[in-house]
């Protein structure tokens, strides 16, 4: 069964649940208050368990709304996961600010085989699998869409960070504003990615984020052509992006303080070298 | 001799562009690799001219027909024509943009022009509107004896004046009328909503009913009775809205069900009907139609049904059809939003979100 079965079940459900009842907070999370959870989230999250007990027999279900929130790196590297984010910007949501979405990464021993992200708000979504990319509309992504002279940087980074991460955030945030027009930050990783892919953003840097917050974009980024260098843990990743092989070496020296070893470079074969925590 | 470029070898370049180039020798642009060398293989191809119940034939031997543009001196023409089909408007080859001589847009869509200008730089694209119904194919006699026919019905070939247009160029085209722009706007108005509108939902239907020429289609009754419907209700919607002639609006819709039934034609339901989203399209024949109606406070039931019937065009080889298997999944709403950018709560949406089952359950009734 298509990933595009999930992409329709998704978009229809941005559709019809957009109503308050679905947008309140239900819950903080960790005692975050940027980790809300809201109806939509556990909406979303339910399509998606159903979608891979009925459609992926064999594939667990790692989704930041699911019990499984938490696997080994051997388990990561060899099992069958679709790696889930239901509702990437859950705060702009209860907030009734724009930007989230929806993103799933489908990582079958170590190879992202498939991708699903979809952007209501920009009445789009996006389906990698058997190799070739489909968006619902036709659309300049990449380098058709290529920065503008004056594109800012995501930057998307967690709310502690340890002493070398405070130090290597900084050292970030001085490239970004040595190279490019500056940082932007907007609460969502997902629409960071896709205003990466539309050229509004000249690079996005995930800074030890979670999994599913950057996992489902990979296959369209190396789709698009982008150069992608990572680090990934079952617990989190570390993500530089950007059409300039330059911009992206740069990031990812100024991140390489925080780092137990070096980026690895995702290649158009979508392996994924997953490291230990 | 005056040349002349005809970028796109399908219905409307090969069928019926090369009726108003007599005198002219003709070039042809087609990415069909298989037709363009078979073309020139062969040397020539046959148009065959619907007249009444009489077929004129008229055999075309191209100077040249080729897939590479590379091959074509951009500064060596008079004329030249684009009939690609609007999606392909931006798969056209860069070199297009070095054409020296007044360039025709076919496309059916004056939008076509503004892409042509800003895609390729050129800034003196003009548009045209080939009142004609081309088919891509011919009849199994026709093809028997040259696989590369055509059929097409005797129409007629509008042009915009243009200031690139001189008066010797004009009288090497006498089959063309040259309309001014806001004159040619209201024939593209209603070629839109009065011919393009019916020909498209006549095609639904006939896929739904296992048809595959139109005009087979139209000899059922029940798709007759819906097409004919159509057309009212979108005359009533231009009589209400538009300032157009009345009489030119019922004249023009007058003899399009005699179009449309042409025998003679063997136009494929697959070519009419094909890339039903594009038909779909906010401002287009089937949306924008049933917006008009909805505005104007014409009940669009007929048209409704035609709608129906496009969502549920499932033609594994159309590029569409794997966005249409999806429409349970989506529901109307979302397919409309993310396919279309039609918002939901919008009245298009809303209305063909609350009417489509009923419609397909009567589609399911009359047409079984």
């Amino acid at each position: 069964m298509s990933l595009r079965v999930l992409a329709a079940s998704i978009s229809r459900a941005f559709v019809e649940k957009v109503s308050s009842e679905f947008t309140v907070v239900q819950k903080v999370k960790h005692d975050q208050l940027r980790d809300v959870v809201t109806p939509l989230d556990e909406h979303l999250h339910q399509i998606a368990e159903g979608f891979v007990a009925s459609m992926m027999p064999g594939t667990r279900l790692l989704s930041e709304e699911g019990e499984l929130t938490e696997v080994s790196a051997v388990e990561l590297a060899t099992g069958d996961f679709l790696v889930v984010d239901p509702l990437d910007g859950s705060n702009n949501v209860a907030l009734g600010l724009p930007g989230f979405g929806f993103m799933a990464g489908h990582l079958r021993a170590g190879v992202l085989v498939g991708a699903v992200v979809v952007v209501p708000e920009q009445d789009l979504y996006l389906v990698v699998e058997g190799g070739e990319l489909v968006t619902s509309q036709p659309v300049q992504l990449g380098a058709q869409a290529a920065a503008n002279a004056s594109a800012s940087v995501y930057y998307a980074y967690p709310p502690h960070l340890s002493e070398r991460g405070r130090v290597a955030r900084g050292q970030v945030l001085d490239v970004i504003d040595a190279r490019t027009s500056g940082v932007y930050r907007s609460g969502s990783a997902c629409i960071g990615l896709f205003n990466l892919i539309s050229g509004r953003h000249a690079a996005f840097v995930a800074h030890h984020v979670r999994l599913w917050d950057a996992l489902g974009f990979f296959p369209v980024l190396s789709q698009l052509g982008y150069e992608v260098r990572y680090r990934v843990t079952p617990g989190s990743i570390v993500l530089v992006a950007s059409l300039s092989q330059e911009l992206c070496e740069d990031l990812a020296q100024a991140l390489a303080a925080d780092l137990e070893g070096p980026l690895s470079s995702f290649q158009r074969n979508n392996q994924v070298v997953v490291c230990d925590d | 001799m005056a040349r002349a470029l005809i970028v796109g070898g399908g219905g409307i370049g090969r069928g019926f562009v090369p009726w108003i180039l007599n005198g002219f020798a003709i070039d042809i642009y087609d990415t069909d690799t298989q037709l363009t060398q078979g073309i020139a293989e062969q040397g020539f191809f046959t148009s065959w001219m619907s007249d009444g119940a009489e077929l004129r034939k008229l055999v075309v031997r191209p100077e040249r027909v080729t897939s590479d543009f590379a091959d074509i001196d951009p500064t060596g023409y008079d004329i030249a024509f684009i009939s690609v089909g609007p999606r392909n408007i931006a798969k056209l080859p860069s070199q297009v943009g070095l054409l020296t001589c007044p360039v025709f847009s076919l496309e059916n869509d004056p939008i076509t022009v503004e892409w042509l200008k800003s895609l390729y730089g050129m800034k003196d694209a003009v548009f045209g509107v080939p009142d004609v119904i081309a088919s891509s194919t011919a009849s199994p006699e026709s093809l028997a004896a040259d696989r590369f026919s055509l059929h097409t019905e005797n129409g007629v070939m509008f042009l915009q004046e243009s200031k690139r247009v001189d008066d010797r160029l004009k009288a090497l085209l006498p089959d063309v009328e040259w309309l001014p722009v806001d004159q040619l706007n209201a024939e593209w108005d209603a070629k839109l909503y009065i011919h393009n509108t019916p020909h498209c939902v006549a095609a639904y239907l006939g896929y739904l009913s296992g048809c595959t020429y139109l005009h087979e289609a139209l000899a059922r009754p029940a798709v007759a009775r819906i097409v004919d419907g159509v057309v009212d209700e979108i005359l009533t919607g231009l009589k209400l809205v538009t300032h157009h002639d009345h009489d030119f609006l019922e004249s023009y819709a007058r003899k399009e069900m005699r179009r449309f039934s042409n025998a003679n034609l063997y136009d494929p339901i697959s070519r009419v009907a094909r890339e039903p989203i594009r038909k779909l399209h906010p401002s287009g024949r089937l949306m924008g139609a049933l917006r008009l109606l909805l505005t104007s406070g014409v009940e669009p039931v007929h048209l409704m049904a035609g709608i129906a019937a496009s969502l549920r065009y499932l033609e594994p080889r159309d590029r569409d059809c794997e966005a249409l298997r999806l429409l349970p999944e989506f529901g109307v709403k979302a397919w409309l939003k993310f396919h279309l950018s039609i918002p939901p709560g919008s009245i298009e949406s809303d209305y063909v979100a609350q009417n489509f089952d009923a419609a397909s359950a009567y589609l399911d009734r009359v047409l079984a």
